[in-house]
């Protein structure tokens, strides 16, 4: 290497150095800020028992699952088709449940504090262009 | 060093870097299907190749970036850069099956372009948190394809020097880009604590390395600089001794950049830059006689600095004396392919 380029190698490092730390900190400062979910793509492997109520569309079945002596209760999302958004994330009267896969079924634990207020909102919304996918109404 | 270009220049020891590469990036898919398929038992074929193959990229990327640091700061690093090449051309495909796979499952379903989608699906361009963060990885792709491209000896010889190493030193460009991409994308779809920390980590490792690398290589000089007397125009650098027999010491003489070579109980001195891209000669050996380029294998005599024919590149030359086992180098330097005595060793 010659003396220049190697100056030049010296120079481009020495500015990471600094500004890959600063970008990677705010990262996790603004990860903070929104809230951490650290399981956002890990489902609640188990169905619960019974059914309590279901939606469908043309692209899903939604349904709410519970189990006797528990208050929290379960939703889950069978995918009855590959959606046409790039990315699908699950929200649960405002509340971010998690993402969803091209397909399959997918299960989010429903903790009592999201079950206070009816009527239920689900929305699948697209994280990329920040827009509302699908909506779906549970009432009693 | 070629006389025609060749589509691959494999020789033995190439082809069992590549075997190994080949090997441990077999191992490396088949750990994660298995992981993935064990905590993500719903993971798609597709979701998976795109993990996978972004996943593999990046931490080749990483190898890819510590190996210059390392070669400057322990020889037995050497034989990595000599497969860098081969590295870098698999790591740019495997980050290409990641871009394709991506564009096709993210942005080949609306009515827009799917190259357009990556553009305008995402449009917070003016948010942190929100930033498209596949523009990212799609401008790093264009950088990787670029140096992938340009790495044929047939760029290597044709482009010049300063053009070809301004192309690649971009490189860091991209890495910087991918970082943020990685990043950006796990605050916006996966938020997983175990990515956050790998990223952390292996940024912390590429950015350490090149500036420990740095500061070492830098205070060396200015020790060697500072410790070496001119005496009739001669400078003593080492004792012959302390360089291994077909190798060399690079020293920083009065502006000059030159590597002392030790063969056949002799010594010489030649310019350590490389005529073909300014590969660091005095990092190289001594094969079959000629000093061979660590970076593309161009040629050398050690006692003229001209390449054997029918090549015609050549270095210059400096004058060499070996006193009481120690090594005296003047740095004036001869036109090249001057031809110069060699000293005998002891």
């Amino acid at each position: 290497m010659v003396p220049e380029l190697r100056k030049r190698h010296r120079l481009v490092w020495q500015v990471w150095a600094f500004l890959l730390p600063v970008g990677f900190v705010l990262a996790i400062l603004v990860l903070l800020k929104k809230g951490w979910q650290p399981n956002l793509i890990e489902n609640t492997p188990i169905a619960l028992p019974n059914l309590e109520q279901t939606q469908e569309n043309e692209w899903l079945v939604a349904s709410i699952r519970t189990q006797p002596a528990l208050s929290d209760k379960q939703l889950e999302i069978k995918l009855k088709k590959p959606l046409n958004i790039p990315s699908a994330q699950v929200f649960w009267q405002n509340a971010f449940l998690g993402s969803l896969g091209a397909k399959g079924t997918q299960r989010f634990g429903l903790d009592s504090a999201l079950l206070v207020k009816q009527p239920f909102l689900l929305e699948i919304r697209n994280p990329i262009d920040q827009t509302v996918f699908q909506k779906i109404m549970f009432k009693k | 060093m070629s006389v025609n270009y060749t589509t691959v220049q494999w020789n033995r020891q190439k082809r069992r870097y590549d075997w190994i590469m080949v090997g441990l990036i077999g191992l490396y898919l088949l750990a994660f299907a298995v992981l993935q398929l064990i905590f993500y038992p719903n993971v798609t074929p597709e979701t998976l190749i795109i993990r996978a193959t972004g996943t593999l990229a990046f931490l080749m990327l990483h190898v890819i970036l510590s190996i210059g640091p390392l070669t400057r700061m322990d020889a037995r690093f050497m034989p990595l850069l000599y497969n860098r090449r081969h590295l870098g051309v698999t790591m740019f495909l495997i980050a290409l099956t990641h871009g394709i796979f991506n564009t096709v499952q993210f942005h080949a379903l609306s009515n827009t372009d799917p190259l357009l989608s990556i553009f305008l699906s995402n449009t917070n361009y003016d948010s942190f948190a929100l930033f498209p963060f596949q523009v990212l990885g799609f401008f790093a792709l264009l950088i990787l394809f670029l140096m992938a491209a340009t790495s044929h000896d047939f760029w290597l010889k044709n482009l010049h020097p300063k053009v070809w190493k301004s192309l690649h030193i971009m490189v860091y460009l991209a890495y910087a880009l991918l970082v943020f991409h990685v990043m950006l994308g796990v605050i916006q779809l996966e938020q997983s604590p175990v990515w956050i920390g790998a990223t952390g980590l292996g940024m912390l490792t590429i950015v350490g390395l090149h500036v420990t690398a740095g500061i070492l290589e830098k205070r060396r000089l200015q020790e060697q600089s500072s410790k070496n007397k001119a005496l009739e125009g001669f400078y003593e650098v080492c004792l012959a001794d302390e360089i291994p027999e077909n190798r060399a010491k690079i020293v920083f003489l009065e502006g000059e950049n030159i590597a002392i070579f030790k063969y056949d109980g002799k010594v010489s001195a030649v310019s350590n830059i490389c005529r073909h891209q300014h590969g660091p000669l005095g990092e190289g050996k001594i094969v079959d006689g000629c000093i061979t380029c660590p970076w593309h294998g161009y040629q050398y005599y050690p006692g003229n600095g001209q390449s054997p024919p029918p090549f015609t590149e050549k270095l210059e030359t400096y004058d060499v004396k070996v006193v009481g086992g120690k090594i005296w180098v003047n740095p004036k330097a001869y036109p090249e392919g001057t031809e110069r005595e060699p000293a005998l060793a002891h």
